[in-house]
């Protein structure tokens, strides 16, 4: 196969790859399943507890109470 | 670190040969020993000892042709495959092509595939276990015709689109009309890979549309494309 003269070098870098991943013509790229949410239904999962504030060994302070 | 030169790959009109390995049909390179894998890219290597491969002053590399009419009308009959490739990584520039240092198809186009099967059935043995391939698949998918099971292979194998030439197409490819389409084929093939690779069925659309109007060109049956 006769090219005619060469005429200069190139140096090509494709910024998408011309080769397919798998992904090409049929097959969309795959993405992870979605999470299960918890629904506000009767079945729902019960919502984990909140922890309460831990106080290290201070009492708690004292509510003032106007006009006493 | 040097720049780039281009950030798209070159494109070029190229034969195939029709081969085979155990997976089914694998198109191979018709004067040297090279098999494109497929979904992967063709390295290339000089037998030579070039270092780096195509060298300006040698004929190591992977070819290309600006214009399918230059290829010469009884190796593409021989072949039977045609299509146009993409080059990257260090290409050296001809006056009438291109030699690439990694290379994979993008569009592929089939001369008579029923005819390139039959055509292959007396040739070499690995053209003979090719048809014995194509074969199993169209009996596992209950497929009749042999030239479309063929074509569905390949399309599957490369994940590139593959259309059948009509029989009295490679001599026309030296009309003007015909040549300025094909060369709308070999344009969009490369400038609409990123999109088509994201999915966008527009730019696939539009690879199709250009495809069909080289298609319609190459029918001697219909009437002249409007200029």
């Amino acid at each position: 196969m006769y090219l005619g003269e060469p005429v200069r070098v190139l140096h090509v870098e494709p910024v998408v790859s011309p080769v397919p991943d798998g992904d090409f013509p049929d097959v969309a790229a795959a993405l992870p399943d979605p999470r299960p949410r918890p629904t506000p239904g009767r079945d729902a999962a019960p919502l984990p507890e909140r922890r309460r504030r831990q106080t290290r060994g201070r009492r708690p302070r004292s509510t003032p109470v106007a006009g006493a | 670190m040097t720049a780039p030169d281009l950030a798209a790959p070159v494109g070029g009109w190229r034969v195939w040969r029709l081969g085979a390995d155990d997976d089914g049909p694998v198109l191979e390179s018709p004067l040297a020993a090279a098999t494109w894998p497929a979904r992967a890219a063709l390295t290339a290597v000089c037998h030579r000892g070039c270092g780096d491969a195509p060298a300006w002053g040698c004929g190591c590399g992977l070819y290309a042709l600006d214009h399918p009419h230059r290829l010469a009308t009884d190796m593409l009959w021989r072949t039977g495959i045609l299509g146009c490739t993409a080059l990257w990584g260090r290409v050296v520039e001809h006056e009438e092509g291109w030699r690439g240092e990694h290379s994979y198809p993008l569009v592929l186009f089939l001369l008579s595939p029923d005819e390139v099967l039959r055509r292959v059935a007396g040739g070499s043995l690995a053209v003979a276990s090719a048809r014995r391939a194509v074969i199993g698949a169209a009996r596992a998918r209950r497929m009749t015709g042999l030239g479309e099971t063929l074509v569905g292979a390949l399309q599957r194998r490369y994940g590139v689109p593959v259309h059948v030439l009509p029989a009295s197409s490679p001599a026309a490819f030296a009309e003007r009309e015909v040549g300025a389409l094909a060369g709308r084929v070999r344009d969009e093939s490369v400038l609409g890979l990123p999109a088509r690779r994201l999915g966008d069925r527009v730019a696939t659309a539009r690879l199709d549309r250009v495809v069909d109007r080289l298609l319609e060109g190459l029918r001697p049956d219909l009437p002249p494309l409007p200029a």
